[in-house]
């Protein structure tokens, strides 16, 4: 058996392992947004409304337009 | 543009949560603990604009070169407002001038998020669509929420009749200031923004405009810059001063904007910008613009000029000045004079105004411009000097069409207030079921009646920017008025001429004022429906391109957009910024231009017959015989 036999032999369950390796730890660390605490208010505008009061960022009705 | 209510600012949506940016833990930008259950402590170490305060471990993180050069962009830095400044102040002022920029001017600045997540700071912040990331910016919601004023009016037809590059090629900012501009570093001390190496030219789209076909290029090239022909009249805006006002929130506001033209010698001649002639825009600056902060602010004011190049964004392929040579050469109001500059500034412009004999001579042999004016009726504008001199004429009823406020500040002596926009008696209820349209004759009838006029009475409105005072003669057309007039320039043109202002109301008896309807003017959906693709018949939406692009919906329409087939001409397109006329010869050329011919049955829409109407009456005077307002418009169009 030729040695680029025998490696193409053995590559191909190592690439598959290390695929998934990869992809294993690449989910498990994904922080995706959708997972976070934050999201549970901020993608309901009641919640927000609730816990929203006026900003407080006024402009004064002197200001004019800018350029 | 209507602030986003608190709860409206942070709602993220669905479609950012299956975005890329979306893969993204929020704390991995944002910071704070986002497995706490509470609003307080999830908020710990938040940061809002993380973009502005950790560009490199945020943006950075991916677009690694852009976050290398954003920071240190004109958008970033505003770099070479201190560089203009420190030019004009003494090492005693300058630490006073300096706080006064950074509270003032300072305030416009943009980071990453104001051009691709949220409307900018300058405008109260929040998500233009859920937290989405935008690789182009929103024209509406991003680039104009601050550049407003003078670009965005221009660009969408707030003042003239909007950009060729907008309505004809659907162009946005970005096609022009891309990438490339924005997210360049500017190099320490800048001279100003078109100095930037990326920054946008005309000609990089346009190449060897000399070798073309059009003479004119050949002729002017490298001599007179692009917008000196293309560019339609834009706003100069004089004496900026800053403060705060009685809440504490700092201000800044300018003593007047005023649309003009102003050719002139061109005071930044650089390779790409080696025109001799250039359009000139008087900034705002003043030598008491930080007198809050230290009076003499700039002791050497003299340094730079207060007319400085300019690139009007509001480009046509032909304009009254380029339509024919003489418009242009010749024409001594379109060039800077002496005449035009303020007595503190005199010194600062030197080099840059016109003198007679430096004006570009007349040609012997032009083209003409056969502009038929006979059908113009005169009598519909008249001037402050004739309204000066028949104050006390019994025939004359004047109305002061501003809001209540505006009139009660200073109005001229006489004048009856009757802001059109009142919630009755002009206009049907906006909860109504045939909402903002006019009111039955009768009604109409009996409020004109009781702000003292008479059918044959003559009436005299004036207003501020054109378009309540328009309406409101538009609608007196309708009911029967025979004798109406427009003071040109409104307001303005009066304080400019010197002329007294009282806040004292007259004393004025009601009058009959008997509707007899020009039914004629008026028509509804189903005539608009009817004659949508009839050759004879054209309709012109005269609401600003936003609208009748689809970019921007107007509050009680059901959705963006506009009739089909319609032709689009703002009605800034007729009247200035300060309720100002321009010459019938000019306007009727426009028109013409505009494929809005004299002989063909014209309808007007707009949003609500306002626009629609106060066009009209500028038709009507230009002699127009058949314009029509479409009433019902396109709050009230349901196919």
């Amino acid at each position: 058996m030729s040695t680029n036999h025998r490696i193409r032999r053995f590559s191909n369950p190592l690439i598959a392992y290390l695929a998934i390796l990869a992809l294993t730890l690449f989910l498990s660390s994904q922080a995706l947004a959708d997972e976070s605490s934050c999201i549970v208010c901020h993608t309901d505008i009641d919640l927000l409304e609730e816990n929203l009061g006026d900003d407080g960022k006024k402009k004064s009705a002197l200001q004019a337009g800018s350029g | 543009m209507a602030p986003l209510e608190p709860q409206e600012k942070v709602l993220v949506s669905e479609e950012f949560l299956e975005s890329e940016h979306g893969e993204l833990a929020c704390i991995d930008c944002h910071g704070g603990d986002d497995s706490s259950p509470d609003k307080e402590s999830a908020h710990d170490g938040f940061d809002a604009h993380p973009s502005v305060n950790n560009p490199q471990e945020t943006c950075g993180e991916c677009h690694e070169e852009i976050a290398e050069t954003a920071p240190q962009s004109l958008h970033a830095t505003l770099s070479t407002f201190p560089g203009f400044l420190k030019k004009r102040v003494s090492d005693n002022t300058l630490e006073a001038v300096e706080k006064g920029r950074e509270r003032h001017c300072a305030s416009c600045h943009a980071s990453c998020g104001a051009c691709h997540v949220s409307r900018p700071k300058y405008v109260g912040t929040g998500f233009v669509n859920g937290h989405m990331f935008n690789a182009k910016p929103d024209p509406v919601n991003q680039c104009t929420a601050c550049h407003g004023s003078r670009v965005g009016n221009e660009f969408f037809g707030n003042r003239g009749q909007g950009d060729i590059h907008l309505r004809e090629f659907t162009m946005s900012c970005n096609d022009c200031h891309g990438a490339e501009e924005m997210h360049a570093a500017a190099p320490e001390g800048l001279e100003n923004r078109y100095h930037l190496e990326e920054a946008a030219n005309c000609k990089d789209c346009h190449k060897d405009l000399q070798f073309g076909s059009v003479r004119e290029h050949r002729i002017h090239n490298n001599k007179v810059q692009c917008q000196v022909c293309h560019s339609q009249t834009y706003t100069n805006c004089y004496s900026c001063h800053t403060g705060t006002d009685e809440e504490g929130i700092a201000y800044f506001v300018n003593n007047l904007d005023f649309e003009d033209m102003k050719i002139g010698f061109n005071p930044d001649r650089i390779p790409g910008n080696n025109y001799k002639f250039v359009l000139l825009r008087h900034v705002p600056v003043d030598p008491k613009v930080f007198d809050y902060y230290v009076k003499d602010g700039f002791p050497k004011f003299d340094v730079s000029p207060t007319w400085k190049r300019t690139s009007p964004h509001n480009i046509q392929r032909r304009t009254w000045q380029n339509v024919t040579c003489n418009n242009c050469h010749g024409q001594r109001d379109l060039f800077l004079s002496e005449d035009d500059l303020l007595d503190y500034e005199k010194k600062a412009n030197f080099g840059l105004t016109v003198k007679d004999d430096q004006i570009p001579k007349e040609r012997a042999r032009t083209m003409a411009v056969n502009i038929d004016t006979s059908g113009v009726e005169a009598s519909k504008i008249i001037d402050v000097d004739w309204l000066k001199e028949h104050l006390d004429d019994e025939k004359v009823v004047i109305i002061d069409a501003r809001a209540e406020s505006d009139y009660e500040n200073g109005h001229i002596p006489g004048a009856i207030n009757l802001d059109p926009n009142i919630p009755d008696g002009i206009r049907k209820a906006a909860d109504s079921d045939t909402p903002l349209q006019l009111e039955d004759a009768d009604i109409l009838g009996e409020t004109f009646g009781e702000y003292g006029m008479a059918p044959d009475d003559h009436i005299v409105i004036y207003c501020d920017k054109g378009q309540n005072g328009g309406f409101l003669l538009s609608v007196l057309d309708y009911a029967g008025a025979e004798n109406i007039s427009m003071l040109n320039g409104g307001i303005a043109a009066w304080k400019k001429a010197g002329y007294e202002l009282t806040d004292e109301e007259p004393d004025y008896d009601e009058k009959t004022f008997e509707a007899n309807v020009r039914s004629e003017l008026l028509v509804d959906n189903e005539f608009v429906k009817a004659n949508l693709v009839n050759p004879n018949v054209v309709i012109v939406d005269v609401r600003i391109l936003q609208q009748s692009m689809g970019l921007l919906k107007h509050g009680l329409a059901e959705r963006p957009g506009r009739i089909p087939g319609s032709v689009q001409f703002p009605l800034f397109g007729l009247y200035e910024d300060h309720a100002g006329i321009k010459s019938p010869e000019e306007l009727l050329w426009v028109l013409k231009e505009r494929n809005i011919p004299k002989h063909k049955t014209i309808v007007l829409t707009c949003n609500t017959g306002m626009y629609a109407g106060a066009s009209q009456f500028i038709f009507r005077y230009l002699g127009y015989p058949d314009v029509r307002v479409h009433d019902e418009s396109w709050i009230n169009w349901k196919n």
